[in-house]
């Protein structure tokens, strides 16, 4: 990915979530994102997780309880 | 000492001797939180430990606990003990603020958590609310009506994040312990650079309701202290199931302090040193690690070499789901308040649009593996041995420079946060500068005990963690805002 089409793909998202960085708080955005996507392509290489349940369980009967005391 | 006062220079270091003062008559609590506040007032001002002081209500607690000591009655280790919470637990007594302009100040109004009930109801004398990075993340941002922590060995220098308040107000002598938050390393890191000792219970061990979420799957609440034994004493009173965190745990509590002892005969601790030392480490932080190892050798522990799984995939995992947690808890205030939030916060949490929903669910994926193998490896060592960080306390222009990823590559406590173990920071030395170096311990889930007992047996044999840093404090003038930024 250029560096052009990088900092287009970073605006979109940004922009898509509504946020509203400066100029340079875009750039350091744009800066990391080359190493955060390949950080995300490392992980879909992991072979192991191709049959594996994620680390996220959903509770049927939550119990809703106030935390005050 | 006069039981009715207090001389500064004979006030308990920890809460074990402060514990035996009380029930000695050597020391009431009423004297021990006056001298505490005392202490404060001079000393708050320069490194910006509370957001909130509540001495009227910690008097009332003191005279509370001392009354109860001359009936008779002995709630245990921190009855009388001057304590802080992390500001983004809430405390009936006082305001919550997460250290931010943006938390609507009803939330946790006159309200709080079982963490904080179980402490009130155990004796302890709650001082304050404590500063935090803004909702636990990112860095003091100078522009903001809030106070720059900084790190009592060196006001130049950060008392990093985000339990900064509870580690450097355990460090100056503020406080004897206190309550911190731990997502990616927000207790263990602070604990390092203040030389203090700070415990990431396992998931699920300690209750987080009533705590402003950073991220929901990785927040831990957990105990900071000078010592091990103190924060084993707390964790005793905090831990165990409560209703209103679906992530809490319905298991039995250990007895974590009766079961400590000094001997490790039987523990074998496996060391990973493959992740941990990059070439901009800590010059003397190789030594100190293998001079404490060493000690744990001599104390009957036998050490066997392993690397830990998936490293670097999962903490990468990690901060994929921290911020895109972080992200669906602030984005309505983000897209309408975005200069309200601390710089550093807004760009941290904001990389969390930056992944997918499939990433995330990937992440976790990755996490249940790296349980998975770490399960194995912990089939033949009881506790592993690695550092949470190779770098001592960076200046404060440093740390605010700080941006996430180069940031991440010389700290090594964001990996148990992804598993969930238990992972405590213990003080293990001084580098050339005088700051200080950490040891970080890990056990099985749920084991607590097994990592106390190892850092308690090697702090009977240390004083890393009983030394103090008046003399640089005693140097400070006076700082401001421009050293920062």
């Amino acid at each position: 990915m250029s560096s052009d089409e990088t900092e287009a793909v970073v605006r979109m998202l940004i922009s898509s979530a509504r946020l509203t960085p400066s100029g340079d708080e875009l750039r350091a955005l744009v800066d990391l994102y080359p190493s955060h996507k390949e950080g995300i392509e490392r992980l879909y290489r992991i072979t192991e997780t191709r049959y594996a349940d994620p680390a996220v369980v959903f509770v049927a009967a939550p119990t809703f309880a106030d935390w005050n005391e | 000492m006069d039981g009715s006062k207090s001389s500064d220079s004979n006030l308990p270091l920890t809460v074990n001797d402060a514990a035996a003062m009380l029930r000695s008559g050597e020391l009431t609590s009423v004297a021990l939180t006056t001298a505490l506040l005392a202490r404060a007032d001079v000393i708050d001002p320069i490194i910006g430990t509370y957001v909130t002081r509540l001495d009227d209500y910690a008097m009332e607690r003191a005279e509370l606990a001392d009354h109860d000591f001359r009936r008779g009655i002995d709630r245990g280790m921190y009855q009388g003990v001057p304590i802080g919470i992390k500001d983004i637990l809430a405390v009936a007594a006082g305001p919550t603020t997460a250290n931010s302009l943006i938390l609507n100040r009803s939330w946790g109004h006159e309200r709080q958590g079982p963490v904080v009930s179980r402490l009130e109801r155990a004796g302890a004398v709650i001082t304050g609310k404590l500063t935090t990075s803004e909702f636990a993340i990112g860095y003091p941002d100078p522009g903001k009506p809030f106070a720059i922590p900084r790190n009592p060995w060196d006001v130049e220098r950060s008392a990093g994040g985000s339990s900064a308040g509870t580690a450097n107000g355990i460090a100056a002598g503020l406080v004897l312990a206190g309550i911190g938050t731990d997502t990616g390393g927000s207790i263990r890191l602070p604990a390092a650079w203040n030389g203090v000792t700070g415990l990431k219970p396992t998931f699920g061990r300690v209750p987080k309701s009533g705590c402003v979420p950073l991220a929901y799957t990785l927040d831990h609440v957990g105990t900071m202290a000078r010592s091990a034994r103190d924060c084993a004493g707390m964790l005793q009173i905090i831990a165990g199931y409560h209703p209103s965190d679906e992530s809490s745990a319905d298991r039995p509590v250990d007895r974590y302090v009766e079961a400590l002892r000094p001997d490790l005969t039987g523990v074998t601790i496996g060391v990973d040193r493959s992740n941990h030392f990059p070439p901009n480490s800590d010059p003397n932080l190789a030594e100190c690690f293998e001079a404490a190892l060493a000690l744990l050798v001599s104390q009957g522990a036998k050490l066997s070499d392993l690397t830990l799984p998936l490293y670097e995939e999962t903490t990468t995992a990690l901060w994929i789901m921290l911020s895109a947690e972080a992200l669906a808890y602030h984005r309505a205030d983000l897209s309408t308040r975005w200069g309200d939030y601390h710089e550093l916060t807004r760009i941290n949490v904001s990389q969390g649009a930056l992944s997918s929903a499939a990433d995330y669910v990937q992440a976790a994926r990755v996490r249940r593996v790296a349980q998975h193998h770490l399960g194995e490896l912990f089939k033949s060592v009881d506790v592993i041995a690695t550092i949470p960080t190779a770098v001592a306390a960076r200046t404060l222009k440093e740390a605010y420079m700080v941006r996430t990823p180069s940031f991440t590559r010389a700290i090594f406590t964001g990996y148990w946060n992804a598993v969930g173990n238990p992972t405590i920071a213990v003080p293990m030395g001084f580098n050339s500068d005088g700051l200080p170096l950490s040891l970080q311990l890990s056990g099985r889930p749920f084991e607590e005990s097994s990592v106390l007992r190892v850092a308690d047996a090697y702090q009977s044999v240390t004083d890393w963690h009983l030394r103090t840093c008046a003399p640089a404090m005693q140097h400070t003038t006076t700082v401001g805002a421009d050293d920062v930024k």
